[in-house]
């Protein structure tokens, strides 16, 4: 039998407390699309970097064509043929498509040595043709659509000689066209001998390109299987095919009033009429794939980036958001995904953080009254749990839970009553996350009403009372408590 | 409630270094103090200290807004052109046909101040331009307008309000009205750096911009009110010099950007911004004002103090950056 | 691609993008001749004697100094770098060239070389100023602004010290004519001066700059490293050489630009090239080169600095035909760079607001 172009045998990865990756097998194939889905945190990302260099696996062995290797670095794999398409493009953008393909290694002539253009022209126009691709070699990449820069980024990588190409959510940021596009570009390397890994959370596509998917799920591989062969139930429930652990489910509160209504909400080309409500009591989540717009929805609600069209009321009363302090003027508070980026100042202490969203009103007059804030931040430390040694610790001597914890405290300090929330417990421990669970019901039950953002289908359907789906910006389903099922939620995605 | 006062070790040892460096820097002020008093005998003297105190609130007015305006991660350098145009606007309109009344001058010069720190505001926190560029520009322009307004020359202005703003003492404990200014300006600014709602905002934005944002600070108004105090701070300091010497001319405090800047690095401030204090500015430019008087005292000349300057200010750069690189 | 208008009806919307043109076009170049033609146009209506060779002759002569220390600048923003200590370097060159020149006569060595001589050496030290930047900004890592502002004091004061020391300095007239005639002479021959020698320099530096950096790998890559470090360095790309390399350029050709200088005017002069950073930065600038890095052109950077040439002595014949005092310039000047950021900044936020993502 022919050797598989790669090969990963029980590969396990461990940190500190979490198995990340368990025993975990794959191979490749020569000229084959493999699909690589599960979940959030199945282990899919850890996966890769380990066969990036960027991680060394503490068992296992990974094989290319059937000689053994050990990648030190990320340039190990490089030189091995393998290359990566992330999501976030690394591109010259002044600079032409030519240039960007052959950086660092422009065709020179002969005698004079200098930089002989016609030949870098040429010799990217063959690289692009040979893919398929419709691109002009003199385009300035920073004209280009994202769609065109991944290709771009797909032709760079061919040219350097690439047999094995990994690409992480590749369509995340496409249209149908241009995935389509992208696929057919895939085709064509298939036929060429290479072999590629596609990640993706989007099922209706792993179906269209992939040749066999492999499943993941809590770190374990379940199974290889061949597409053709494959139903979306069948993968979806190898997916999430555990019990449904004893989450947290959220008590049923009473519900109240509505605290927010959204209107066609729309930014053209990204979100398209999103519209839903939020009342009293209780939480709403938003469910999506990564590039379907549920960010874009959190964020425009919040002011930080704007809207084309829609309406937007609170509490009845029709209002314009104007940035983040017309939100909390509208009793709108936001926790953002990465609270190291937009959460929390590292530098300062826990109790400044803690008062950030509310400076104005601790103190009469000019004067910050000192002595208030460490009262309050002392409050909030207590009531959120939030284990600091001293209120005047900096922020980044926290563990990441109670760092997420502080940034709660903030909101809560704010006295807001429509809780935006984007991915709140990501990247902390299990005991972290109860609390903020805890959190989150206590407010439901003082009439505050929360939109949460969550990639954790357990999560999701344990904490929200409501469910409303968004699939390419626009909304496609909405489900109660009652009758939402992690399989309903990922198959009104691929709607 | 827990013992606010109890510190962990880690935490003790990172404000201890925070204090730390702002008392050596005060330590190191005591020893120059000492070594020029030893080497030079009318360091000491009082007509050297009024002198030196006086020179120093000239340019310690402007380093204290400077370094609030540095904590958010921006730069003025538009400063000495405020000054000079300061100056000559000032003495211009004393010397008119119909001169401008002496107790009117004051407001017009803040006014003129308040608007060029404007003009800086609007272009870096509206258009979002480079801090240092921007000013750059406008130091041009303001030091420009001082030459078409007195066609190069100085204009020499013999006044009392001006003179009492620069050199007056007050009688009996014979301290000079700018050493005063300066007092309590740099008690102001103190008070609201530490204490104001308005202070915390300015250490948040400097911390991290883009979280001060999204809790609801004004990151736009605060700057802008920033470059705004810088320039009606600079245009004190350009009373205070024209006062003082009795002239009003395009060609002052050239290269004064420099020590002002090299002052409130000196005394902490980081340039990326986040950190920084007024107590650690007062120390930076004293020491500077400290050392500048003494070695004119002891016998340099300016030019061997102006090399002296680009030297130093690499150097306390770079001292502070490898100490930073340690600690990680 | 947003086309609703900013209203107060539908909340916070996005607003339309501005002058298509300007924002997205390729190349400042079109604008820029544009600009120039006009600026002509208004100088020569305005004045008396415009149109003449006179004017050509006065602006050639202020050109070149600002044209070749703006060919380094264009290298350093090229990185995203920022070099203010170019004008003290400029001061502190002119002063050795003079002392050099003293030196080397009374050593005796022959005439013919002497100019050449006093012209390399003006080029290392300048590389030598350049080369300490570089060292300080890419070795200890200090912030290219402080760096360059520190030895803006430093090389000024240094030129300074110079000055008060030597003798020469403080009569220091240079009256050697074969190395005055390095900046006056004038081609094809003595008889039929047309084109001033130092024209000459000017195009022949121009020349091999935009061939280096449009056709060499080296000037490939310094395009590569200021338009994504991070991609340059995935790339192989020695991004820290690259960098060093620009300040070590620029030095040089702060260099290269006080011997001209000197020459030009015979004395070397301790203050000489005060307020050039300003200047070179604002025609670089207005020019196209962007302050984040990796874009513009040469062709652009010439354009503005005669623009710039054409301001200056625009003014001082306004001042002639209608009073307008010649102070202007250094207001107009100003506002002119903040134009031109501004510009700048305008172009680098269309680009980037066209990458909007879904999320």
């Amino acid at each position: 039998m022919e050797q598989p172009l790669l090969e990963m045998r029980n590969i396990s990865k461990q940190f500190p407390g979490v198995q990340a990756l368990k025993d975990v097998s794959i191979d490749l194939r020569a000229g084959e699309v493999l699909g690589l889905v599960g979940e959030n945190g199945a282990g899919k990302s850890t996966l890769i970097k380990i066969l990036a260099g960027d991680y060394r696996a503490d068992t296992g062995e990974i094989f290319i064509n059937g000689r053994k290797v050990d990648f030190r670095s990320p340039s190990d794999a490089a030189a091995m043929g393998i290359q990566f398409i992330y999501q976030e493009l690394i591109t010259l953008d002044t600079l032409t498509v030519a240039e960007n393909l052959l950086v660092g290694h422009l065709p020179t002539r002969k005698m004079i040595g200098m930089v002989d253009w016609k030949a870098a022209n040429e010799n990217a126009r063959q690289v692009l043709e040979t893919m398929n691709i419709d691109l002009d070699p003199r385009t300035i990449v920073g004209d280009l659509t994202v769609h065109q820069k991944q290709v771009l980024e797909i032709a760079k990588a061919i040219h350097k000689k690439a047999t094995i190409l990994v690409m992480d959510e590749p369509t995340a940021a496409l249209g149908e066209e241009d995935t389509q596009s992208l696929f057919a570009i895939i085709r064509n390397l298939k036929e060429q001998g290479v072999g590629v890994i596609h990640i993706s959370h989007r099922l209706k596509e792993v179906f269209d390109i992939t040749d066999r998917v492999t499943v993941l799920r809590d770190g374990q591989k379940i199974d290889t299987v061949q597409t053709s062969q494959a139903t979306m139930t069948q993968l979806i429930s190898m997916m999430v095919g555990r019990e449904l652990a004893e989450f947290y489910p959220k008590r049923d509160l009473p519900i109240g009033d509505t605290l927010l209504e959204v209107g066609d909400l729309t930014i053209n080309g990204i979100i398209d009429r999103v519209s839903f409500s939020l009342r009293s009591g209780e939480i709403v989540g938003l469910f999506g794939l990564l590039g379907s717009g549920r960010m874009n929805v959190l964020r425009a609600l919040y002011g930080l980036d704007g809207y084309d069209a829609g309406r937007v009321a609170v509490k009845g009363t029709p209002t314009i958001i104007n940035g983040p302090r017309g939100a909390l003027g509208n009793g709108i508070g936001y926790m953002p995904i990465d609270r190291k980026l937009e959460g929390l100042a590292l530098g300062l202490p826990v109790s400044s953080n803690i008062t950030m969203a509310n400076i104005d009103n601790i103190g009469r007059g000019f004067a910050l009254n000192r002595r208030l804030e460490r009262e309050k931040a002392q409050k909030w430390v207590n009531d959120v749990s939030i284990r600091t040694p001293d209120i005047a610790t900096d922020a980044n001597s926290l563990s990441g839970g109670n760092q997420q914890k502080i940034v709660l405290a903030k909101l809560l300090e704010t006295g807001s009553k429509i809780f935006l929330m984007n991915e709140p417990t990501r990247g902390i421990d299990v005991g972290a996350k109860v609390d903020i669970y805890h959190m989150m019901e206590n407010l439901c039950e003082a009439g505050a009403g929360i939109v949460m953002i969550s990639s954790e289908l357990p999560e999701m359907l344990s904490m929200a009372d409501r469910i409303i789906v968004i699939a390419k910006g626009k909304v496609t389903a909405e489900f109660n408590r009652a009758e939402a099922t992690q399989e309903k939620l990922l198959h009104a995605t691929t709607l | 409630m827990a013992d606010i006062l109890h510190i962990q070790p880690g935490q003790a040892l990172k404000r201890r270094t925070r204090l730390s460096t702002t008392l050596i820097l005060f330590g190191v002020l005591a020893v120059m103090v000492a070594v020029f008093s030893a080497l030079s005998r009318d360091f000491y003297s009082f007509q050297n200290i009024s002198t030196m105190l006086t020179n120093i609130s000239f340019s310690g007015i402007v380093a204290g807004t400077l370094t609030l305006v540095m904590i958010t991660g921006g730069l003025d350098i538009s400063i000495g052109g405020n000054i000079a145009l300061t100056s000559c606007l000032v003495a211009y309109l004393f010397n008119l046909a119909h001169p401008v009344p002496a107790w009117a001058l004051i407001p017009i010069a803040l006014a003129l101040g308040a608007a060029i720190g404007a003009f800086n505001g609007f272009f870096i926190t509206r258009l979002d331009l480079n801090p240092i560029i921007t000013t750059l520009g406008t130091m041009a322009v303001t030091r420009g307008l001082g030459y078409v307004l007195t066609k190069a020359r100085s204009i020499l202005i013999m006044e009392d309000v001006t003179g009492f703003i620069g050199r007056t003492v007050i009688p009996g404990i014979q301290i000079p009205i700018p050493l005063v200014l300066f007092a309590v300006i740099f008690a102001i600014l103190f008070f609201v750096l530490s204490r104001s709602k308005f202070g915390r905002k300015v250490y948040c934005i400097g911390a991290n911009q883009a979280a001060a944002r999204v809790s609801g600070i004004n990151v736009r108004r605060v700057k802008f009110v920033l470059y705004l105090m810088s320039g009606i701070a600079a245009s004190l300091s350009g009373l205070i010099l024209t006062g003082q010497t009795a002239v009003g001319m395009p060609q002052h405090a050239r290269g004064m950007e420099l020590d002002v800047i090299t002052a409130v690095l000196l005394g902490g401030t980081a340039l990326a911004g986040g950190k920084g204090s007024i107590l650690g500015t007062l120390a930076g430019v004293l020491i500077l004002g400290v050392l500048y008087n003494g070695f004119t005292m002891i016998g340099f000349r300016y030019v061997h103090i102006s090399v002296f300057q680009g030297v130093l200010l690499i150097m306390i750069v770079a001292l502070y950056e490898l100490r930073d690189r340690k600690k990680n | 691609m947003s086309n609703a208008a900013l209203t107060n009806l539908n909340g916070r919307l996005k607003r339309r993008s501005v002058a298509e043109l300007l924002l997205y076009g390729k190349s400042m170049v079109p604008a820029l001749g544009l600009l120039l033609a006009l600026l002509v146009l208004f100088f020569g209506l305005m004045t008396k004697n415009f149109f003449t060779l006179g004017t050509f002759k006065a602006i050639i002569s202020n050109i070149p100094v600002m044209a070749i220390v703006a060919v380094g600048m264009t290298f350093v923003l090229l990185i995203g770098g920022l070099d203010l200590s170019v004008g003290s370097i400029v001061g502190f060159t002119a002063v050795n060239v003079v002392l050099f020149h003293d030196y080397f006569e009374r050593l005796g060595v022959p005439l013919a070389w002497l100019p050449w001589l006093v012209v390399l050496l003006s080029l290392v030290l300048g590389t030598a100023v350049g080369l300490i930047n570089g060292l300080i900004i890419t070795r200890i890592g200090i912030n290219p602004v402080i760096t360059t502002l520190g030895m803006m004091a430093l090389a000024r004061g240094m030129a300074s010290w110079f000055a008060l020391g030597f003798e020469i300095l403080k009569t220091g007239r240079i009256t050697d004519q074969r190395f005055l005639d390095l900046a006056r002479q004038y081609l094809p021959s003595t008889q039929m001066a047309i084109i001033p020698i130092t024209l000459v320099y000017v195009v022949v530096l121009y020349a091999i700059a935009i061939i280096v950096l449009r056709y060499t790998r080296y000037g490939r890559n310094v395009f590569a490293v200021g338009s994504n470090e991070y991609a340059a360095r995935l790339a192989g790309i020695n991004v820290r050489r690259i960098k060093f390399s620009t300040y070590i350029i620029s030095g040089a050709m702060s260099g290269l630009a006080a011997a001209i200088l000197v020459a030009q005017l015979s004395l070397g002069r301790d203050d000489a090239g005060t307020g050039l950073e300003m200047d070179v930065i604002t025609a670089v600038v207005l020019g196209g080169i962007s302050m984040a890095g990796g874009k513009g052109n040469l062709f652009g950077v010439i354009i503005a600095v005669i623009i710039l040439g054409v301001i200056r002595n625009g003014m001082v014949q306004l001042q002639e035909a209608i009073g307008l005092s010649y102070y202007w310039r250094d207001v107009v000047k100003g506002l002119i760079l903040i134009l031109a950021i501004s510009i700048d900044a305008a172009r680098v936020m269309a680009m980037k607001r066209r990458q909007v993502v879904r999320q």
